[in-house]
């Protein structure tokens, strides 16, 4: 009788049969997708590892600072901000951690999705499809921030397979694996999903031109991209401001993003856009975290001149300058009305001013008057982030053509992006009397050369995307980001004496460092050296 | 030497002293006068003159006098007093009697409850505290942990200082990383949970078993030692009542000074100038110095301050304790009945603790053969806490952290804050929970019958049931302050129910043969199960912040969430103990228990044993001296096992968590599709964690027992340490640990045990004891590829804002500090070209880092162990005086060489933090002309990072206090037997009188970050600004009657 009493069962748990059911596999599918928005565990830190990556992508780019408290508020990212970046830091192992949480999730339910018989052949190879999508995904971002990364496929199931080394695999074969997983999605899945949250067959191919592109593969790019436009169903919405409602995340532009929700009955709400809870602007109808702050280098790009195109000199904008209306919708600046709250930002919105200057973060905030903003902690918002949108694939497809010398295709890709931006609607001044700031953009009218295109494409990238946690990747994959950051630094730190001393090593700093904790516990190999070796310069 | 353990030492030493009746008179009486007294000539005050074969008797007074009438033919008087041997003294027409009581030198030979049995303590072989309760119940004492304080060498109690709050008892240091508390077996059943809901006055006795041998028959949960207490039962007499309460008063001791608003703003401008920024502040202006506006809003509605904001979190509170307890006995049962009420008011505003407790003990003896019985209490607590000791959501540490210029009403009389920061205002926090009450209600006793099967042989069935409630509201009202605000009020009910019983059953045998050979053999198996059930309900959007409307049907029901989980284990276990002494000089004791747990998978039994020798020297006969009148030594060897880790480890399924599963899959806004995630890293191969002990002591008795040492040597080691080991991080962030056997740990040290007392003249009496301790803890290996154990990232989150101050590591004892060394500030630029690479801003006046490997740059590879929480040394002396009526105690605490990490300075010493308070000791903060300062340059941008962990935070904590000083006084018997009183005591007593220590924090003890999390024991000694102890002036009452 003892036996059996010494045997109790945990409540609320299913076992490997019972998961291999239909219904329940399409729970376990459901928790991959869950891990989109960096949320890994019970704690409310995520903001350790946003989806948006604020952090790794905008706050170490000429877009942003860190913001907050001071610089020793989340000093960790302050040390990424300032290039001081090191393998101890609680950003670098839980980024790490989020994204191979997402690769085990998916890892796990291929394994047990090829072993089931429970569940149709149709919708067991759909759901396969998904799930190497979503792989491809966490093993893009892998790839993207921390550049040597070991790999794990669905064989990987006991601990003792988690000791892999980081470069075993080339750099292509790396690149090849993720490209296999986005093929592999684009051959089964649905060209529509009346579930949004899932990719389409055309997702996937928007991935791969992503995942092509930052190999330079510039012909596949527009092989591609060609597909997902004449195929994928997605167009531009009309106006710049609206792609960023809650409303309308997932309008025809989204081609994939992480679905996020609020007031669904779920503690703490996070499912939310959770990694970005530190982002509230402040001011009368927000709290006041203060974090990611537009830079003056940023404020500066959106300068017009006469002509309506960037005025790329980056000097000091005023009031009175021709500004390129998306910084409105970009970013709060003050005397500048703030969404439809009927009031004007303030630049005591903006915490701890002295250091970080009195701009604000707008895009991504929901309005507080809006019911998918949070009004109470942790003040997360139900906007999905935007993994891809259409604009991203169109200017891809630019980038490629100027590499394929087709520089006019280029630009009339980059004016349709312009042209939403001059025809749509405007922030407009409280009594609506007229723009609250002198908006005036126009398409390019030709670009002399190539380099010209390409300028005006780097360009055209940054006012599109700031502050949507690319612009670190792109100046890493265009190679110019130890000129553009430094260059910033020498001119920013006059202003932000922070900066000062900052340095953006070049073949050190274009990858952060694989968390001391992975090279630590990360196993050796027979002669006793650890299986993961540390990127260069850390 | 073993007896039926519901009896007690004070019933088995006291002889039996029946009812006093004054028989009518018969034919003859005789007036008999006396004195009694000690071979000093002090008066024996209360000893018992009983005429023999009678139950006549009468009580010495004060002055040890008596006067008896007898009336037997030959009378002769039994004169008996505790601790003297009893003497019959024919009166033999005697009419004055000088009767002279030799003291028994087997004083040792208190009865006390070790195992399943009792023993001598004269024959203990294992190494045992037994904590004076007589000295302590006429002290006002609130728990259970005050009692063990200090009291017993080896013992380290750790306090939240907290209403109420929790406290943790480490004994003999530290030998598993997770659960060190010491298993607490009340009336034989054993418990872990509700220590704090005991009642101090119900308990008779406490022992400490500490070492493996006598702690080795509670088997799998004794690794971290027992604590034995045996509650009050009725004795044998007439109704006794007593009543024992007080009144107290208590304050904070000590507060920080942090800046005002004139040194804020002044250390803000000299770290604008530092940092080469040209002053700009939305509050103090952009002029060449900081001015204070008259308000701190454009709408005049926030007037500048200067705000003692930890001054105004503290008020004076009330402690109280009333206490009442009835018992009686005869042949044929005996019974006890108490009934308690104790409440504390916190010193911090709006916390506070009551309790109610009711205790019945009864027994029943049927027949000569056959004793049945129960034990049964009930207590009900109802708690008002706050987090404390956190950097996050802490009152007391958002003090810290508000600006002084803020004031803490705005002008329409509400709570308000510095427009700057997003600090909650602490005052306004406090006021906001002043309603949310967590209240526990527990039932814990046991039922048990005694058999005596046969002469020598008895069989004992016990069981024992807890059964607890725990039922917490947490209510967020509302508000309005400058950046923070709370636009919808919420409500979280939650439930926690405990369900364990404990099924015991001991066949033990007793005998004595060829007059020399003492021989116990003890049986038993014993079966417990519990399980908890925790329920949680959570909604937002009430109609009003009124208490009447705290209740989840008012909010929203739109916004509900609700939890609810469940947990089952069982422990089934064999056991069997010998004890055999030769003569009363060889002492020997063997036991073994095999154990099986739930919790288990593939190795679900261990078997323990245990076995000590003892060697009475003093009883041999060729042993002569006469001033060390009693020697023992002891040897001891044992194993316990531990299995005390969260039940189902062992087995890994799949599972819905409502924080990182579930996903809006079809794009809603306001709902997601339930997921599902893998449940843990499972390990089915887990195993018992063993600790095996080896003890050596030594027992002196001195001058005929007047002064006692006890002295231990002690090495214990845990092997199989039950860890949950981090794991790579490629494993994922919701999964990244498993249970495992990863180590070793080690603790060795000497305890010393001294006790004194003499009564060496009439008016004056003293006694003193003495404890020490030295404990080394040692984490002696790990896991292949983990060298040490680290906190995880929540905890360090919400603990520390994400500092890691602590490392668990190889080689170090646990909970070591890490970080940078600290090795002064720089001067000037040549010391800074001189020493390795910091940052390219670093400037004199910052701090100079130790370069550990010599790598001429200083970054994460130079951190090292900088601090050691554990004291090198503990020493505790209780001093008691008695002269005439009067009685005065003294007892003073110490520790030696134990190390605090400041992490409060994390805040208030960096401006990199600007919005934030500082310290007022920033005043002094590094500059060209004050050079001579330990404390850097202040700087907004801190290109150096001096505000990283390092040892400049780590302060020396050593500390001396005078715990408790009390006087008493006992009013003549003579004056107060009219009132039918036997007793009428009264006292004033003050707690945490002084501390001298060089610690300039809140208090040097720390206590633990909390009592309850699986690392809480991996970050002893940071200072996050704790609930400080408080001194207490109390006012007591002891009546007997």
């Amino acid at each position: 009788c003892s036996s059996e009493f010494l045997e109790k069962d945990p409540y609320g748990q299913l076992t490997q049969e019972q998961i291999s059911k239909e219904e329940n596999l399409e729970s376990l599918i459901v928790g991959a997708y869950s891990i989109l928005n960096g949320q890994i565990d019970n704690a409310s830190n995520a903001f350790n590892s946003p989806a948006s990556n604020w952090s790794f992508g905008d706050v170490v780019s000429d877009d942003a600072y860190k913001g907050g408290g001071g610089t020793g508020d989340q000093n960790n990212i302050h040390q990424m901000e300032i290039f001081s970046t090191n393998p101890s830091l609680i950003d670098i192992e839980r980024k790490w951690k989020a994204l191979y949480e997402g690769v085990r999730r998916t890892n796990i339910a291929i394994g047990i999705l090829n072993e089931t018989e429970d569940i149709s052949s149709d919708l067991k190879q759909q759901r396969l499809a998904e799930m190497k999508f979503l792989r491809g995904h966490f093993y893009f971002e892998l790839k993207k921030i921390y550049n040597r990364i070991p790999f794990l496929d669905e064989n990987a199931t006991s601990l003792t397979d988690f000791k892999v080394s980081n470069t075993e695999l080339s750099n292509e074969q790396v690149w090849g694996k993720i490209e296999t997983d986005f093929n592999d999605a684009y051959a089964i899945l649905p060209a529509t999903q009346s579930q949004k949250g899932r990719p389409t067959k055309y997702a996937a191919m928007a991935y791969l031109a992503k995942v092509y592109l930052f190999q330079g593969k510039w012909d596949q790019v527009l092989t591609s991209t060609e597909d997902v436009m004449l195929n994928g169903g997605y167009s531009l919405m009309d106006n710049f401001e609206h792609v960023f409602l809650p409303e309308n995340d997932n309008s025809p532009e989204i081609v994939f993003s992480v679905q996020q929700s609020i007031n669904d009955g779920n503690p703490s709400n996070y499912n939310g856009s959770i990694g970005d809870r530190l982002l509230a602007p402040g001011g009368p109808r927000y709290s006041a975290y203060g974090f990611l702050r537009p830079t003056q280098n940023l404020v500066n790009a959106y300068k017009t001149n006469s002509a309506g195109l960037p005025s790329m000199d980056n000097s000091e904008l005023t009031m009175s300058d021709n500004v390129d209306p998306r910084i409105d919708f970009t970013l709060g600046r003050p005397g500048i009305p703030y969404k439809d709250l009927g009031i004007l930002y303030q630049a005591d919105w903006a915490r701890d001013l002295a250091t970080y200057g009195p701009y604000g973060p707008k895009k991504r905030i929901v309005s507080a008057n809006s019911p998918h903003h949070l009004t109470v902690w942790p003040y997360v918002s139900a906007l999905n982030y935007y993994i891809i949108r259409y604009a991203d694939v169109l200017l891809w497809r630019a980038e490629a053509l100027i590499h394929t010398d087709d520089i006019e295709g280029a630009r009339t890709i980059i004016n349709n992006i312009r042209k939403r931006a001059r025809d749509g609607n405007k922030v407009m001044t409280l009594d609506g009397s007229s723009t609250a700031a002198n908006y005036f953009i126009e398409e390019y009218p030709a670009f002399a050369d190539a380099n010209e295109a390409m300028t005006a494409l780097r360009m055209e990238r940054r006012l599109e995307f700031a502050h949507e946690g690319h612009r670190f990747f792109d100046l890493v994959r265009w190679g110019i980001a130890e000129q553009v950051i430094n260059t910033y630094v020498a001119a920013e730190k006059e202003i932000r004496p922070y900066l000062n001393g900052v340095n953006f090593i070049n073949g050190k700093h274009e990858y952060f460092p694989i968390p001391q904790s992975q090279v630590d516990l990360g196993g050796t190999d027979e002669g006793g050296n650890p299986l993961i070796t540390q990127n260069t310069g850390y | 030497s073993n007896s039926n353990f519901t009896r007690t030492a004070l019933e088995l030493n006291n002889e039996p002293i029946e009812e006093f009746r004054v028989y009518p008179s018969k034919n003859q009486q005789i007036v008999v006068t006396g004195l009694v007294t000690d071979n000093t000539g002090t008066p024996l005050s209360g000893a018992n003159i009983v005429e023999k074969g009678t139950t006549n008797g009468v009580i010495a007074d004060f002055d040890g006098n008596f006067s008896i009438i007898v009336r037997s033919e030959d009378p002769i008087l039994v004169i008996s007093f505790i601790g003297f041997i009893t003497k019959e003294q024919p009166v033999a027409g005697l009419d004055k009697l000088n009767i002279v009581l030799q003291e028994d030198s087997a004083k040792l030979d208190e009865v006390i409850v070790t195992g399943y049995t009792s023993e001598r303590k004269s024959d203990l072989t294992g190494a045992v505290s037994i904590v004076k309760i007589d000295e302590m119940t006429d002290q006002p004492l609130g728990s259970v942990n005050e009692i063990v304080q200090g009291r017993s060498a080896g013992v380290e109690v750790l306090s939240s200082n907290s209403p109420g709050g929790n406290a943790a008892i480490r004994i003999r240091g530290f030998s598993t990383i997770r659960n060190n508390d010491p298993l607490y077996v009340i009336d034989g059943v054993p418990t872990t949970t509700g220590i704090n809901l005991i009642n101090p006055n119900d308990i008779e006795s406490l022992q400490v078993l500490k070492d493996a041998s006598s702690a080795s028959i509670y088997g799998s949960r004794a690794a971290n030692g027992v604590v034995v207490i045996t509650t009050k039962k009725g004795q044998d007499g007439k109704v006794k009542i007593a009543y024992d309460g007080y009144a107290g008063a208590m304050t904070v001791v000590k507060l920080p000074r942090l800046a005002s608003a004139a040194q804020y703003g002044e250390g803000l401008w000299q770290a604008f100038a530092n940092d080469g920024i040209t002053p700009s502040n939305d509050i103090y202006g952009s002029g060449s110095t900081p001015v204070i506006p008259a308000f701190l809003d454009a709408q005049n509605t926030i007037p500048s301050a200067n705000t003692d904001w930890l001054g105004a979190l503290f008020n004076t509170a009330l402690v109280t304790s009333h206490n009442i307890s009835f018992s009686s006995g005869n042949e044929a049962s005996n019974s006890f009945f108490s009934v308690g009420y104790y409440k504390q008011d916190g010193v911090l505003k709006d916390t506070g603790f009551d309790r109610y407790t009711f205790r019945a003990n009864t027994n029943f003896k049927l027949g000569s053969k056959v004793t049945v019985g129960e034990n049964f209490s009930v207590s009900f607590s109802n708690n008002t806490d706050v987090n404390t000791n956190s950097l996050l959501g802490s009152p007391i540490y958002g003090a810290f952290l508000m600006p002084s210029i803020a004031p803490i009403y705005n002008i329409n009389g509400e709570f308000t804050g510095y427009p700057l920061d997003d600090i909650q205002n602490p005052l306004g926090a406090l006021t906001r929970n002043r309603n949310n009450e967590d209240k526990t209600l527990r039932l814990f006793g046991n039922v048990f019958a005694e058999i005596q099967l046969a002469k020598g042989l008895k069989f004992k069935t016990n069981y024992g049931l807890t059964i607890s409630n725990f039922s917490g509201t947490n209510f967020n009202p509302t508000f309005t302050e400058p950046n923070v605000q709370r636009v919808l009020a919420d409500l979280t009910k939650s439930e926690q129910n405990l369900l364990e019983w404990t099924f015991t059953n001991t066949l033990n045998y007793d005998t004595t043969f060829n007059d020399k050979h003492n021989l116990n053999l003890l049986g038993g198996y014993e079966s417990i199960e519990s399980s908890l059930e925790t329920l949680s309900a959570f909604r937002q959007g009430f109609p009003g912040n009124d208490p009447n409307f705290q209740v989840l049907n008012a909010g929203d029901s739109g916004t509900q969430q609700n939890t609810n989980m469940k947990f089952e284990s069982s422990l089934v276990s064999y056991f069997g103990k010998a004890n055999y002494s030769y003569d009363d000089r060889y002492l020997a004791s063997y036991t073994i228990r095999r154990d099986g747990t739930s919790k288990l998978a593939n190795n679900k039994w261990g078997t323990f044993s245990a076995a000590s020798l003892g060697w009475k020297i003093s009883n041999e006969a060729f042993y002569k001296s006469e001033l060390v009148n009693s020697l023992k030594l002891r040897f001891g060897w044992g194993q316990n096992g531990n299995q005390d880790i969260p039940p189902y480890v062992t087995s890994s399924g799949y599972f819905s968590n409502a924080f990182n599963s579930n996903y809006a899959i079809d794009g809603a806004q306001n709902s997601v599709f339930n997921g599902y995630i893998i449940s843990r890293n499972s390990n089915p191969d887990l195993k018992w964690e063993t600790t095996e002990q080896y003890n050596i002591g030594i027992d002196l008795g001195i001058m005929t027992n007047r002064l006692d040492f006890t002295l231990d040597y002690f090495s214990k080691t845990t092997e199989d340490l039950l860890l949950e080991r981090q794991l790579a991080p490629i494993s994922g962030g919701t999964n990244s640990s498993v249970w495992d056997n990863v180590g070793a740990m080690n603790n060795k040290g000497f305890e010393l045990g001294a006790n004194y007392r003499n009564d060496y003249d009439r008016e004056l009496q003293f006694s003193a004891g003495l404890n020490m301790s030295v404990i080394r803890n040692e984490l002696t290996s790990l896991k292949e590829g983990v060298d040490f154990v680290g906190i995880d990232a929540v905890t360090l989150h919400s603990n520390n804002f994400d500092q890691e101050v602590s490392r668990t590591a190889v080689g170090q004892p646990i909970a070591s500090f890490y970080g940078w060394v600290a090795d002064g500030i720089f001067q000037d630029q040549s010391e800074i070209d001189a020493h390795s690479f910091q940052n390219a801003s670093t400037s004199p006046g910052d701090i100079r880092f130790k370069d550990i490997n010599n790598d001429n740059v200083i970054d994460d590879k130079d951190r090292a162990f900088i601090g050691n929480p554990h004291p090198d040394l503990s020493l505790n002396l209780n001093l008691n005086f008695e002269y005439k009526n009067f009685d005065l105690t003294a007892f003073f605490r110490s520790s030696f060489g134990n190390d605090v990490y400041d992490l409060t300075r994390y805040y208030s010493d960096f401006y990199n933090l600007s919005s934030y308070n500082k310290h007022s000791r920033i005043a002094d903060a590094w500059t060209p002309s004050n050079t001579g300062s330990s404390i850097p340059r202040l700087s907004l941008n801190d290109p150096n990072n001096n505000i990283r962990p390092s040892s400049y935070y780590v302060k020396d904590g050593t500390f001396v206090k005078l715990q408790t000083l009390q006087l008493g006084y006992n009013f003549n018997p003579q004056l107060i037997e009219n009132f039918s009183l036997s007793k009428f005591r009264l006292y004033l007593n003050l707690q945490n009188v002084f501390t001298i220590t060089g610690y300039d924090g809140i208090d040097p003890e720390i206590g633990l970050q909390n009592y309850s999390s699986d690392d809480r024991n991996l970050d002893i000694g940071v200072d996050r600004a704790i609930y400080p102890p408080s001194r207490t002036v109390t006012l007591g009452l002891n009546i007997a009657f």
